[in-house]
């Protein structure tokens, strides 16, 4: 018998059960639908965290690189009171720090033991190989829009602004006009956030609903021309005066306001979403350099102001060092470590985080397979009854000469049918779903102006995977129906009712 | 050299309460070409020697030949493609498949043998012509009468040219006019050169139409004429 006419059997065989068949064929379609869900959604994370956000900052030229906390330098006695603390790199005459295991196997470098400052920036511009480094520094500060107060975060930008962590473009305006100027650039969300929000009328009872309002993407003209109206907006950043005014005066005269203007506008694609954070940090509210670097210290909390005061200086929260080409990326990395300071691979990183993400999508695998399984009982239980209605068939194709592979071949091809329905179906309906989720979580997105995310993302290789391990689930769960039918005794069953 | 052959044949049912001995020592030549009708009471173990030669199960002791081949050496996939090539099998019940036309009854005994979708088609078709089932060819068992159904089931038994035709009480379910009309038709195949084997109670019926008759009781030949 051959294939075709096994599944052609097999097929006759199933509809003869319909109701049967639809019943186990959905325990399978929910199963998958799950498990395509569950794992759609780690690898949405992998996808913006990995493929989105990290192909955006070329990840194999650039380095991230931080230097020890004040606390930490302290303790180290780098606080003044050591007569000679090691030059350059690391203090107290401590040796470079040596490489450990991390938790996926990765190597993780020991804390580094020494301020990232001017001094060492410098340093590392002078590498063989490096492009340019970019000190990355911030301060939260209360600010003043449209009468409104309210808490944000501000990251110093370079003048260059391309130099900015995955490149940064204007949609509008000039960008900075000097490293300490009083200017702002926005990116295109946090901008909408300065408009006057417009309030908008409701419509009538019963007139029906108004088509222009309906949501539409914005076009380039559209956007820039929404940018134009935050240009030249006055936002009014509030510090604190250095002699505050006495117990019961006016609280206005006890800080400043400094007032300062917004010069440019960033496009929203440049910024990446959310998950940039979790690995440059940076804002959506850029000043200049030196700008961030004042305020820095003006707004910075008083241990830390302390800190910077016995130790001369309080360094940069971190850097981004640019090579030239991937060759120089190894070099430089183990100079900025035999330095002192903690560069950290990206490439070394990113393959950490996909053994991370492996993790998750195996434990969610499993977590969802489990639902399979309960569908691959509902396949075994079919096909045994089945063998049961069918037992006086089986002995009838025996009889006229029917051997033990072709029978077993029949029930193998019918639990296969059914996993590749379920699957088929549940692959569809786990798609659907996805763009369901998606579309409704990036509504909320869009209105709030953030760039558009896909939480739930399904290659085709995730999808054809949960077909195939459907079919290879019921076809494991036909093996011991397909082995009692192929045991059946002929003459019993030629006798069974 | 018989065709078929049982050779101090016995079987023995192992049952709960204890063995049932089915077959004591029977020995039997069958020869190319002959209508031999085995005879005898119910319990006598004529349809376990028709099992035997069929091939469905095996002696307890003593051998099955066919073409002085034992048929005890087969294995499972052996057993079945003698079944399939060498043997036809024609059963009181007629034993088809309910929900296939008698056209797909017949072709499937040609799907085990490989045989193409559209030859097994036109085979099935001209068997079931050579029964004088040609218009019924899709119809259900269950829109056949008994004989038609026993004709469908001897097209079936034909279905892959055996030599053997083996026949457990065709007749049974049937009326004294389908009953003469079915072993006509196998005394038609008699003279085409198959060998009928033919499993019956009814002495008279039997002798009308097979060469020699062999009675059976309780498991052992006891008349062979």
């Amino acid at each position: 018998m051959n294939f075709a006419d096994i599944c052609q059997m097999a097929l006759r065989n199933l509809q003869q059960a319909k109701l049967r068949a639809t019943l186990t064929i959905t325990g399978v379609v929910v199963g998958v639908t799950s498990l395509v869900c569950m794992v759609s959604f780690a690898f949405g994370l992998q996808e913006n965290l990995l493929n989105k956000t990290l192909a955006g900052f070329d990840i194999f030229t650039t380095i991230p690189v931080s230097g020890a906390s004040l606390s930490m330098l302290l303790e180290f006695g780098q606080n003044g009171e050591n007569p000679e603390p090691a030059e350059g790199a690391t203090p107290a005459g401590a040796a470079a720090p040596e490489p450990r295991r991390g938790p996926f196997g990765g190597m993780v470098r020991a804390k580094p033991r020494r301020m990232l400052d001017d001094k060492a920036i410098a340093e590392i511009e002078k590498m063989p190989g490096v492009l340019y480094v970019q000190p990355r520094i911030g301060f939260e500060a209360f600010i003043q829009v449209n009468g409104h107060t309210r808490q944000v975060n501000f990251s110093g930008a370079p003048l260059e602004l391309s130099r900015l962590p995955g490149g940064g473009t204007l949609l509008t305006g000039t960008g900075f006009s000097n490293d300490f100027a009083r200017e702002i650039v926005v990116n295109e969300g946090t901008a909408k956030t300065f408009i006057a929000p417009v309030r908008k009328v409701p419509p009538a009872p019963g007139s029906p609903p108004d088509p222009v309002a309906r949501k539409k993407v914005p076009t380039e003209a559209e956007r820039k021309q929404a940018a134009e109206q935050v240009l030249g907006k006055e936002v009014v950043l509030l510090t604190l005066r250095e002699q505050p005014g006495a117990p019961g005066e006016a609280p206005e005269n006890r800080y400043e306001k400094n007032v300062f203007k917004v010069v440019g506008v960033l496009k929203a694609e440049e910024t990446h979403g959310p998950f940039e954070q979790l690995v440059f940090g940076r804002g959506g509210m850029f000043v200049p350099q030196g700008t961030a670097r004042l305020y820095h210290k003006i707004n910075g909390d008083s241990l830390s102001k302390l800190g910077a005061t016995i130790l001369g200086d309080s360094g940069y929260q971190g850097a981004i060092v640019r090579v030239k080409t991937p060759a120089d990326t190894q070099s430089v990395y183990d100079g900025i470590n035999k330095m002192g300071l903690q560069a950290i691979s990206l490439t070394q990183q990113l393959s950490q985080m996909k053994t991370f993400f492996m993790i998750i999508n195996s434990s969610l695998a499993l977590l969802a397979g489990i639902s399979l399984f309960v569908a691959a009982i509902g396949i075994s239980n079919t096909l045994i009854m089945s063998i049961t209605e069918r037992t006086r068939e089986i002995g009838i194709m025996k009889a006229i000469g029917g051997d033990n592979r072709t029978i077993m071949s029949i029930f193998f091809c019918e639990a296969g049918l059914l996993g590749l329905l379920g699957g088929v179906i549940g692959g569809g309906g786990a798609w659907l779903l996805d763009t369901i989720a998606n579309a409704t979580v990036n509504h909320y997105i869009a209105s709030a102006g953030a760039v558009r995310v896909e939480f739930f993302f399904i290659p085709w290789y995730l999808w054809s995977g949960a077909i195939l391990f459907a079919v290879g689930v019921s076809l494991l769960a036909a093996a011991y129906p397909a082995y009692r039918a192929a045991r059946v005794d002929p003459i019993k069953a030629l006798r069974h009712d | 050299m018989p065709i078929l052959s049982a050779s101090h044949v016995t079987k023995v049912y192992r049952m709960g309460a204890g063995d049932v001995p089915a077959l004591a020592g029977v020995s039997l030549a069958i020869e190319r070409g002959e209508f031999v009708a085995i005879l005898g009471t119910s319990g006598s173990g004529k349809s376990t020697l028709l099992n035997l030669f069929g091939g469905l199960d095996h002696p307890t002791s003593g051998e099955i030949a066919f073409e002085s081949t034992v048929l005890s050496g087969f294995n499972a996939k052996a057993m079945a493609q003698y079944r399939l090539k060498k043997i036809g099998m024609v059963f009181q019940s007629f034993n088809l498949i309910s929900t296939m036309s008698a056209e797909q009854n017949v072709s499937l005994a040609l799907a085990f043998a490989g045989m193409p979708a559209a030859a097994r088609r036109e085979r099935a078709k001209a068997l079931l012509a050579s029964v004088g089932l040609a218009a019924r060819v899709d119809h259900r068992p269950a829109e056949l009468s008994g004989g038609e159904q026993q004709r469908v089931s001897i097209a079936r038994a034909l279905a892959n040219d055996p030599q053997v035709l083996l026949a457990d009480e065709p007749t049974g379910n049937l009326d004294s006019v389908r009953a003469s009309e079915v072993l006509q038709i196998l005394k038609q195949l008699q003279s085409q050169g198959k060998t009928i084997v033919l499993i019956s109670h009814d002495h008279e019926l039997a002798s009308r139409f097979a060469d020699r008759s062999v009675r059976l009781k309780d498991g052992k030949v006891v008349e062979a004429a």
